[in-house]
């Protein structure tokens, strides 16, 4: 009878252990865990859909808070460069060609790539050699907004060539309207398009440019499609904007004119399209690729991985980030930040008709005219001098010798920066 | 006992010592080293490279131009400003009406963030102006951007400075001024000066030790400009409104080269320090000869 007891006791006793066991496990499991989440989407569509995802991500992993911070792309880069020195990087990070692979946890071979299209995969990891760092949530692009009723209204055409493109231009010349929306108080609304133009002229037609360029076989003073780029640039995005006014002309307004028809051509990326659409809801706009030549075939859309999402190689909660990446590349997640943002998701399954100007992008990508590199593969030494320096060029400060050569040294001065820390 | 003494007054300096070294010297040298390092991004590990980051900074033609910027625009802020805030000063010196609010009024930009005086002038010269030309039809005589001309914009610039920091030089002069003795003046006039002696012979004379330190300090503030053309031009057009410090910044932060950056940061500095001395040791002989 003793040892009955004693054999009931010791069962009992192993069953409750592991009952314990269990639930401390289980316990231990739904430790409360904050991940930090640092990113430069500013934008209110962004923020709102971020907030919206979030939330149903919390609701269904009720032990993970997500703490999401944004700020400027100047601003994250400084907060990641000190939190690096100090070892506390945050577990995850919107993107930028800035951060060093060797911050950010390699996700080759992850099984929640798979929700997404492979092709933006590979092009967001363009610059990590086969190595996977960025998850991409949508596809960016930048372009040539045009405004059909201004173009309507003047009999003119969307044009397909650049001698079509001259004749629009001094058409509404004449007429007093400027063609292109093209401000300089904010920098950035004059360079987008010439990064669009760039990389049409330049990527999309010999894709390998870049490793040409660093094997010492191309230089961008000798060569003619980086100067046409540039050319075009000057001549037309700028050369036929409102000149006089265009220090005048901010982000905000630039997006105004188009909106409202003051101008027909408006050169700038997708995340243009939502602030046009708050002044313009139902104005009737299309998106074009530059036409660089006579010949229609030549005109590209830059159409890349925009928005995505690393995670810190040195996060304390690297389950639970990928646990959120995993989240962001499901359908649900994807539907949202479509919609929110307009643009178009990477997420496979997801065809949000978020914009009637989705339908122009969808031809170009259908029809194989569009290429994926534009200022994102490019090493930011580089991109910082063409930064600094291209409105030299476009306001004949300078010419084309001087600062094609300014340009080469800033190439040459990148590559070397790499190579030495690597 | 002496010792004991000096031991005694060392230990009440040691937390003001400590605390300096820590916060000053330490991140000074620091920044010296780095300077001399290929230092770049968000790395740690940095390379020894000597005087290359000195050198490639002097033979940078657009860093050098950024000098003669930040000194045309000082020397309008700070010759302008300080004659500016010297007239609004003797102004306020008098019995005007309404001195008091006016006072206030005056000294309110000082109290405004520089980045919200950018933004508040970016809308002026961008927007006000240009809708005033096109409302009273001078589009054709007074045509383009303000921040869009080479020729104007620093002008433009200073223009901003000026108003955010007059206000707190005058209140400084005006200090000055209140302090000249009532009775000399009246001497004076008794002996039959007139205004212009009492300003000339008196007022300027006796206050200037104020003037020699309201111009070091806004010469100083005014070589460290970054924030009116960080958010009013963004150094442009072209670079013609490309200061010292918005140079470093983008050095530093836009292509991380941090080396480099704090190699610029140091010529910034040993100009500024240059400036100042020599500046001080005029300005102390003339004072010393007044």
């Amino acid at each position: 009878m003793r040892k009955r007891i004693t054999l009931f006791l010791l069962l009992a006793m192993l069953v409750l252990a592991s009952v314990g066991d269990g639930v401390l496990a289980s316990a231990a499991s739904e430790k409360k865990i904050t991940l930090h989440f640092l990113s430069l989407k500013q934008e209110q569509a962004c923020q709102g859909a971020f907030k919206k995802i979030i939330e149903k991500f919390q609701s269904e992993n009720k032990n993970i808070t997500i703490d999401l911070q944004s700020m400027n792309a100047d601003q994250l880069k400084t907060t990641l460069r000190v939190r690096a020195a100090s070892n506390e990087m945050p577990d995850i990070i919107t993107w930028m060609k800035e951060i060093e692979p060797k911050f950010l946890l390699n996700l080759s071979g992850e099984r929640f790539l798979s929700n997404l299209n492979s092709n933006s995969i590979s092009a967001a990891n363009a610059i990590y050699n086969k190595q996977i760092y960025a998850i991409p949530i949508d596809n960016g692009y930048i372009g040539f907004y045009y405004n059909k009723t201004v173009l309507a209204n003047n009999g003119l055409q969307v044009p397909k060539t650049l001698s079509e493109l001259k004749t629009v231009c001094e058409t509404l010349k004449r007429k007093g309207i400027p063609a292109f929306a093209t401000g300089a108080q904010d920098l950035s609304v004059a360079y987008m398009p010439l990064i669009a133009l760039f990389s049409e002229t330049v990527f999309g037609q010999n894709p390998k440019w870049s490793q040409e360029r660093d094997a010492g076989k191309v230089k961008i003073a000798t060569d003619k499609k980086w100067k046409l780029a540039f050319d075009l640039h000057k001549q037309y995005v700028y050369g036929y904007s409102d000149v006089p006014n265009s220090f005048n002309i901010s982000y905000d307004k630039a997006n105004a004119m188009l909106a409202q028809g003051k101008a027909a051509f408006y050169g700038n990326g997708s995340w243009a399209l939502e602030p046009i659409r708050q002044i313009g809801p139902t104005a009737d706009i299309g998106l074009m690729a530059f036409p660089i030549s006579d010949n229609p075939n030549d005109s590209k859309l830059l159409v890349f991985p925009d928005t995505a999402l690393s995670i810190s190689k040195s996060s304390k909660h690297i389950k639970a980030a990928k646990k959120f990446l995993e989240f962001m590349s499901s359908q649900e997640a994807g539907t949202i930040w479509s919609k929110e943002v307009k643009v178009s998701s990477t997420v496979k399954g997801v065809n949000v008709d978020y914009d009637p100007v989705s339908a122009d992008i969808n031809q170009y990508i259908s029809s194989g005219k569009f290429t994926p590199y534009g200022d994102r593969v490019l090493r930011p030494v580089f991109t910082d001098k063409l930064w600094e320096d291209f409105s030299k060029y476009m306001l004949d400060k300078t010419d084309w010798e001087h600062f094609s050569a300014e340009l080469d040294k800033a190439w040459d001065k990148a590559k070397q920066i790499e190579k030495t820390n690597k | 006992m002496k010792i004991s003494k000096n031991c005694f007054f060392f230990l009440l300096l040691l937390p003001a010592m400590v605390l300096f070294t820590v916060f000053f010297i330490v991140p000074v040298g620091q920044s010296l080293l780095l300077s001399l390092t290929d230092a770049y991004g968000m790395g740690t590990a940095y390379r020894f490279i000597g005087l290359q980051n000195y050198i490639e900074a002097l033979q940078d033609s657009s860093f050098l131009q950024t000098i003669s910027t930040t000194l045309i625009f000082s020397a309008i802020a700070v010759i302008f400003g300080n004659i500016f805030s010297l007239i609004l000063a003797f102004l306020l010196d008098t019995k005007l009406a309404g001195r008091n609010f006016l006072r206030s009024v005056f000294f309110i930009p000082n109290i405004m963030s520089l980045l919200i005086v950018g933004y508040v002038w970016s809308f002026v010269y961008s927007d006000a102006i240009p809708d005033v030309i096109s409302r009273l039809n001078l589009g054709g005589v007074l045509q383009g951007s303000i921040l869009g001309n080479s020729e104007t914009v620093i002008l433009a610039l200073a223009i901003a400075a000026i108003w955010n920091c007059a206000g707190y030089y005058m209140i400084i002069y005006l200090a000055a001024l209140q302090g000249i003795s009532d009775d000399l003046i009246e001497a004076a006039q008794i002996e039959g000066a007139g205004a212009k002696d009492i300003l000339f012979r008196i007022k300027l004379p006796l206050i200037s030790p104020t003037i020699v330190m309201c111009l070091i300090l806004s010469i100083s503030s005014h070589l460290k400009v970054f924030e009116l053309p960080f958010t009013m031009t963004s150094g442009g057009p072209a670079g013609s409104s490309m200061t010292m410090v918005l140079k470093i910044y983008n050095t530093a932060f836009g292509s991380g080269q941090t080396g480099l950056a704090t190699a610029e940061s140091t010529i910034f500095f040993v100009l500024i320090a240059s400036i100042t001395l020599v500046l001080t040791r005029i300005m102390k002989s003339r004072e010393a000869r007044i």
